[in-house]
């Protein structure tokens, strides 16, 4: 089977099993032609054994044909292309049309079970042309069409079969002409006149009918195709039309004129028509492949430099011909499909006019690629994505995951800055309406009581202990108002404590277990005990439980739960803000809460909180790191480190996140507060480094792509390839976000390279930097053309090649060609040549440019000796001309 | 005047806390002159009771549930434009809306300023200048 996904092909373990497959499947494909040869012969044999008809060899033909036709463009399909759903179709039709070759017979029985199985042969031909080039029927009119002629046959032919005593002649497939057998099941032994008049006629008006309607679909979906699909069908619809139009007119005729000599040429071209069809079929895919083919090209040209989601979009809708081509990405985190920026999106249900194609790496969905079904097939689309996108798609669903955690970031942080802003209110109103009233209450009442002490004293002295209750008051509320931000006991002695003193305030018999608890940052303590408070509120005001019990423990992480006997609730969606406020506070310090409840079931809130990483440092530098190591991506912070003249010379890491201590291969201690020149050889003199320090004046985020290269046996290499992001932070320090992707590079520069040689590799290929007309690789083909030892013409000037050898000819006919390559695209060049022992050759060139990761953009030329037919052309100029 | 029936000033007090409704009511029994005309916890209260009370002078809590001492002195103005209404917060003038200077108030005075002699003062004010404005605002 072919591997629609970009599996992992030079793993040994794949390798050899897809090469036992092939092996097998290649045993197979042998056993399977082997027997429709056979059977092609056994029916020709047959043929002219039994029939008695002098055109009896024709007749022969057709049947051998109607086997061997379609088992062998099957099996050469499939061998084309392993895992092809219609060319397996194929195979089978082959077979399951042998049984037609019965009709020869002069046995009665055989004869009838051929006659029979002739109309069997004509759904089935509807069903392949319905299905081609996928092998599914895709739309309801096709479905409907291929079940109206099964239809017809069980209702309208099968039943006739019981009560005719002959079967309609003349028959192209039997050559019996006058003489043929009877039908041998018929029961009894008369034919109901309305069986000859209503039941046959109305058979062959729906036969016809569903012929036309087969080939309107496929004349429909060619007016409706541009570009790739429209290529493979034209020359199916071409066939299937003869096919259709010729089997309708034979019917039709048959009942008018059954021994006319046009009667019988028609029936013939409509049977010769059917292999005819079957090639048209094989045709087709093949014009198919080669305009996927055409595609991949078009596609991998462009695949250089960063891309963006809206530019890998529209590379795509390039490739696959269709303009309105749209990409979902698979986010996993929220589970859903969102678009290149994050934004959820909901896919259309696959039908004519919208198809959707799900692409999978290593069974997790990538990305969905949105089509016009008649532009382009799915297979196509897999074809050219899974071919060379796959990468790219896979780091565009990174991208708009991230996009779409980094918005759910943003709304969480929205609600806690909500929440702050509503609790500020609240203790501001609390202030004012309490203590404050009761201060200045105090202010007016002390300043009364004076007036009042010459005159009164007795009357005053009450007055002030009146007074001072209210203190105690004005007191009370300020304790309790400061508990409520934060309460001292949390502070001095940790959420036990607390807890336990809420507990004591509650209305509901409370009672706190928590054993074997550390403290923790302030943040945690704070979330924690104000979730549990709100929670025991929230059963205080709607529960009606009697007893509430609040756990907490620590286990790796520290869980609170806090559970009532009350009669519980059904919770829907988004209930309450009291909900969200928890979730979002616990989500602020990477916490996670979970409801329980039901309809008498009483309420279980239980929430978890990571505290393992969490008593390292200071406290931004805890958030920071939460915050951080949840990306996928390396993150660091740098400071710049000065020498006395205010010079930049190095930087000293601050901070960097779990996944950038996973790609440099150093723990978090390994880094903190050493210098990037200390940990990195040549750091000093790289690019990175320069690149650092402009970032510390830049005023926007900066991306580069970093490639650093390797010297191997077989040459250059890309080592490490990095998209680097940076900006700067202030203050000296610089905020850098990079992601390895060297994968991709390495990807990138296979691709362009094998896309433009792999496929010549049976002709000479060079590659000429352009910038120096010098030649940067030749394959052994164009070493041998030209007679040069192996690796001998790396480095060699485009020039030595030449055969007007004069001083900067070759660049400037390098640069020539490189124009020429820019206008049309491609060009094909007859070049006259020298080989290494002097002698000329002359050579036709396929030329055309690609920017290669390492020397630049570069010329490939792919190169054929043809000094036989050239050299006495007397013609001495090259001449361009557009290519294909 | 209804009020000059007896020689003490007829006050009425707004203010939506009881601890400040009760020294209220000491300063206003204390100072000589001035009578508890009654008492309202809401700007919507205070205007049931204008009527009802008839008083003289009002000390009118700026920062109330409801309506607020701002509203109810626009509206009591423009019944009553001869009432004088003094504004009482615990905020001073700049922590106060700027409206407060249009609403029609005779005086506006910081809760914690409020003494017999200030209370006094006030009343005088008010009766030189009926139409006194809170413009003073610095």
């Amino acid at each position: 089977m072919r591997d629609e996904t970009q599996g992992a092909p030079d793993s040994p373990e794949t390798g050899g099993t897809t090469a036992a497959m092939r092996l097998r499947g290649s045993y197979r494909l042998i056993a399977i032609s082997t027997a429709g040869a056979l059977l092609s012969a056994g029916a020709f044999a047959l043929t002219l054994a039994q029939a008695t008809q002098e055109d009896r060899p024709t007749v022969a033909i057709m049947h051998a044909l109607l086997i061997a036709v379609p088992i062998a463009a099957g099996v050469y399909a499939w061998r084309r292309e392993p895992g092809n759903r219609f060319a397996a179709i194929l195979i089978a039709s082959g077979f399951f049309w042998a049984p037609t070759a019965l009709a020869v017979a002069n046995n009665s029985e055989l004869y009838s079970v051929g006659r029979i199985w002739g109309w069997l042969t004509e759904v089935s031909l509807v069903f392949l042309v319905l299905a081609f080039p996928s092998g599914h029927l895709t739309t309801r009119v096709e479905r409907g069409l291929v079940v109206a002629g099964c239809a017809v046959v069980a209702l309208l032919y099968l039943p006739t079969v019981f009560v005719v005593d002959q079967f309609p002649e003349p028959n192209p497939l039997s050559a019996c002409a006058h003489h043929c057998p009877q039908n041998a099941f018929q029961i009894g032994n008369s034919t109901p006149g309305f069986v000859d008049s209503v039941v046959i006629p109305a058979g062959g008006i729906t036969a016809v009918l569903i012929f036309l309607g087969a080939a309107a679909v496929l004349a429909s979906r060619i007016t409706a195709s541009t570009g790739l699909m429209r290529r493979g069908l034209v020359p199916v619809l071409a066939f299937a039309i003869v096919r259709m139009v010729a089997a309708g007119a034979f019917i039709t005729m048959r009942r008018f004129d059954r021994w006319s000599t046009a009667t019988e040429v028609v029936g013939y071209v409509a049977t010769f028509a059917i292999p005819l069809l079957v090639l048209g079929f094989l045709l087709g895919l093949f014009r198919w492949r080669l305009s996927v083919g055409h595609a991949l090209r078009r596609l991998s040209k462009q695949f250089a430099g960063p891309l963006t989601a809206a530019r890998l979009r529209d590379l795509l809708a390039t490739a696959l011909d269709d303009p309105s081509v749209e990409i979902a990405y698979w986010s996993e985190r929220p589970g859903h499909w969102v678009d290149g920026a994050g934004e959820p999106v909901v896919l259309p249900r696959d039908d004519s006019r919208r198809a959707v194609t799900q692409l999978t790496t290593a069974g997790r969905p990538v990305a969905a690629i949105v089509h016009n079904p008649t532009h382009v097939s799915e297979a196509a689309v897999r074809e050219i994505v899974g071919t060379f996108a796959m990468m790219a798609l896979q780091n565009q669903r990174l991208d708009a995951e991230l996009r779409a955690s980094l918005a759910e970031l943003h709304e969480s942080r929205s609600r806690i800055v909500a929440a702050v802003d509503r609790e500020r209110i609240r203790i501001e109103r609390d202030l004012h309406d309490g203590a404050q009233q009761r201060l200045v209450a105090l202010r007016v009442g002390l300043e009364l009581t004076a007036h009042q002490v010459g005159a009164d004293p007795d009357a005053a002295a009450a007055k002030l202990r009146k007074l001072a209750a209210n203190v105690e008051d004005a007191l009370d509320e300020v304790r309790s108002l400061a508990r409520g931000v934060y309460p001292p006991l949390l502070v001095d002695h940790g959420l036990a404590d607390a807890l336990r003193a809420a507990a004591l305030q509650s209305s509901l018999s409370t009672q706190v277990k928590a054993a074997g608890l550390g403290r923790y940052s302030p943040e945690i303590e704070s979330v924690v005990y104000f979730c549990c408070l709100e929670a025991l509120q929230n059963a205080e005001k709607h529960s009606g439980a009697s007893r509430v019990t609040i756990t907490l423990r620590e286990h790796e992480q520290l869980e609170f739960e806090v559970r009532d006997d009350g009669r519980g609730f059904s919770p829907e969606p988004g209930t309450g803000a009291g909900m969200a406020n928890m979730r979002d506070r616990l989500g602020s310090v990477g916490g996670s809460m979970k409801l329980y409840t039901g309809e008498g079931k009483g309420t279980r809130v239980v929430g978890r909180v990571p505290v393992a990483a969490d008593r390292l440092g200071p406290d931004v530098e805890l958030l920071l790191q939460r915050a951080t190591d949840a990306l996928e991506d390396c993150f660091g912070i740098y400071r710049a480190v000065r020498d006395s003249s205010g010079e930049v010379v190095d930087f000293v890491v601050e901070h960097v996140n779990d996944a950038a201590c996973r790609d440099t291969g150093r723990s978090r201690d390994m880094q903190l507060g050493r210098t990037l020149g200390d940990m990195r050889a040549g750091y000093y003199t790289s690019d990175l480094f320069y690149w650092h320090r402009d970032l510390l004046d830049a005023t926007g985020p900066s991306r580069l792509e970093h490639v650093a290269y390797e010297t191997t046996a077989e040459g250059r290499r890309v080592r490490k390839g990095y998209d680097i992001r940076g900006t700067a932070l202030g203050a000296g320090r610089i905020a850098i976000v990079w992601r390895d992707i060297t994968d991709r590079k390495r990807a990138e520069q296979e691709l362009l390279l094998h896309s433009a040689i792999l496929a010549a590799a049976a002709e000479g290929v060079f590659l000429v930097r352009a910038s120096d007309a010098t030649i940067v690789y030749a394959n052994p083909r164009l070493e041998e053309i030209f007679g040069y030892e192996p690796g001998e013409l790396d480095g060699f000037g485009a020039a030595d090649l030449h055969w007007e050898e004069t001083a900067g000819e070759g660049i400037h006919r390098v640069r020539q060609m490189l124009a020429t390559v820019d206008e049309l695209g491609e060009a094909v060049l007859r070049i006259h040549g020298r080989r290494k022992d002097g002698t000329p050759i002359w050579c036709e060139a396929h030329l055309s440019s690609f920017d290669h990761a390492d020397h630049g953009r570069v010329l490939v030329a792919i190169c054929q000796d043809r000094s036989d037919a050239l050299s006495r052309a007397t013609e001495i100029a090259e001449t361009a001309e557009p290519f294909g | 005047m209804a009020g000059e029936a007896t020689d003490r000033v007829q006050t009425l007090v707004v203010d939506d806390q009881e601890a400040f409704r009760d020294v209220m009511r000491d300063l206003v029994s204390v100072t000589p002159g001035f009578e508890l005309a009654g008492e309202a916890a809401s700007g919507e209260a205070a205007l049931a009771l204008v009527g009802e009370l008839d008083p003289q002078l009002v000390l009118m809590d700026v920062r109330m549930p409801g309506i607020g001492g701002i509203e109810a002195t626009r509206v009591l103005v423009a019944g009553h434009p001869d009432l004088p209404i003094v504004l009482v917060s615990v905020e001073d003038l700049n922590g106060l809306p700027g409206v407060i200077g249009q609403c029609g108030a005779a005086a506006f005075v910081r809760k914690q300023d409020l003494r017999p002699q200030r209370l006094r003062e006030l009343w005088e004010e008010a009766q030189q200048q009926l139409s006194y404005s809170v413009s003073t605002r610095s």
